[in-house]
């Protein structure tokens, strides 16, 4: 009877939290794509690459480290462009915003994600 | 290095707890669910600590949810028999009364020589000497040889008449009386001898 229980409650609460953390997750990538596409200051891209390390945590969670690494490499690249003002920096921001959307559509519950 | 370590310890924790709370069927002979998820939870217990840039969680939450699904689909199997048919199968006889069945070893891809090879593990090295072999339905052989005492052949099981026996034995007569005096729904088990004598053991203890 324990055993029963047991798998009741944790089929419902493994249900319940992986639904709730493909919510949170994507409404926090949504936060961070919002604002790197709005970005025009260098302090912007300071202020959203620090969200971006406050939500890391959460994240990994359930995102592999590699994807989580890539996107952070190219925050740092991004911020590096910015503040020289480099003409690659919307290529740079382009990538980015690649990187956070396909973290996005592989966090979410769709068939590229089962795939 | 260090969180491969934890992690190992994590994933060695996880796994005895798993077979724990699957119960002893897991370390001894395995049915195919059984099998499956042993499979399954081995392969998933590997993941995180042969990479350690996968989250633990991506190893954790599917074992968990495998040992959670085994244990609503046994409780499933043991209230319904379509389903408990459906994922187990059912014990095939392919020695009946000294006869070899062919049409039951072809179906179940048994050659000959298996058959022989299993005898000779059980030491029965004359196939005349076999009354009675069955394929059990985790794909194990059971002899039963002429110089052992009693076989008793399963007529009805939780309530369900096994008909290919009926039919095999004859005693279609008895199971209609049995159904018609007192119903299926309280046998557990009712089985009959070669010498004809029926056994039948009621829920709640009852036998005769």
């Amino acid at each position: 009877m324990g055993a029963k229980i047991f798998a009741i409650i944790t089929l419902v609460m493994i249900l319940t939290s992986v639904t709730l953390n493909t919510k949170i997750l994507n409404e926090r990538i949504d936060e961070i794509l919002g604002d790197v596409e709005n970005h025009s200051h260098y302090d912007d891209v300071l202020a959203t690459k620090d969200k971006y390390l406050k939500y890391q945590r959460f994240i990994s969670i359930s995102v592999s480290h590699k994807d989580l690494m890539n996107i952070e490499d190219l925050f740092s690249e991004y911020e590096a462009e910015v503040r020289l003002e480099n003409e690659n920096k919307n290529i740079t921001k382009s990538r980015l915003i690649s990187a956070l959307k396909h973290l996005k559509r592989l966090s979410a519950i769709n068939i590229d994600s089962i795939i | 290095m260090v969180a491969i370590v934890i992690r190992c310890l994590i994933m060695y924790i996880l796994l005895t707890f798993s077979m724990r709370i699957m119960g002893k069927r897991q370390i001894g002979e395995l049915d195919v669910g059984d099998l499956v998820s042993t499979l399954l939870i081995s392969e998933l217990a590997a993941i995180p600590i042969d990479d350690p840039d996968i989250p633990i969680l991506n190893a954790i939450i599917p074992i968990l949810l495998i040992i959670s699904l085994e244990i609503v689909v046994s409780t499933i199997k043991n209230s319904s028999r379509f389903v408990k048919k459906a994922v187990e199968g059912r014990p095939v006889y392919i020695i009946y009364k000294g006869r070899l069945l062919e049409e039951a070893l072809i179906n179940n891809r048994i050659s000959i020589n298996e058959l022989l090879s299993e005898m000779r593990g059980q030491n029965i090295f004359d196939i005349s000497e076999v009354k009675y072999g069955i394929i059990e339905q985790n794909g194990t052989l059971s002899l039963f040889k002429n110089s052992d005492t009693t076989f008793a052949h399963s007529l009805i099981i939780d309530g369900e008449v096994m008909e290919d026996a009926v039919k095999r034995l004859g005693v279609e007569k008895e199971i209609q009386k049995v159904m018609t005096e007192e119903g299926l729904k309280d046998i557990i088990l009712m089985t009959i001898d070669d010498s004809g004598k029926t056994n039948i053991i009621r829920r709640n203890g009852n036998g005769g």
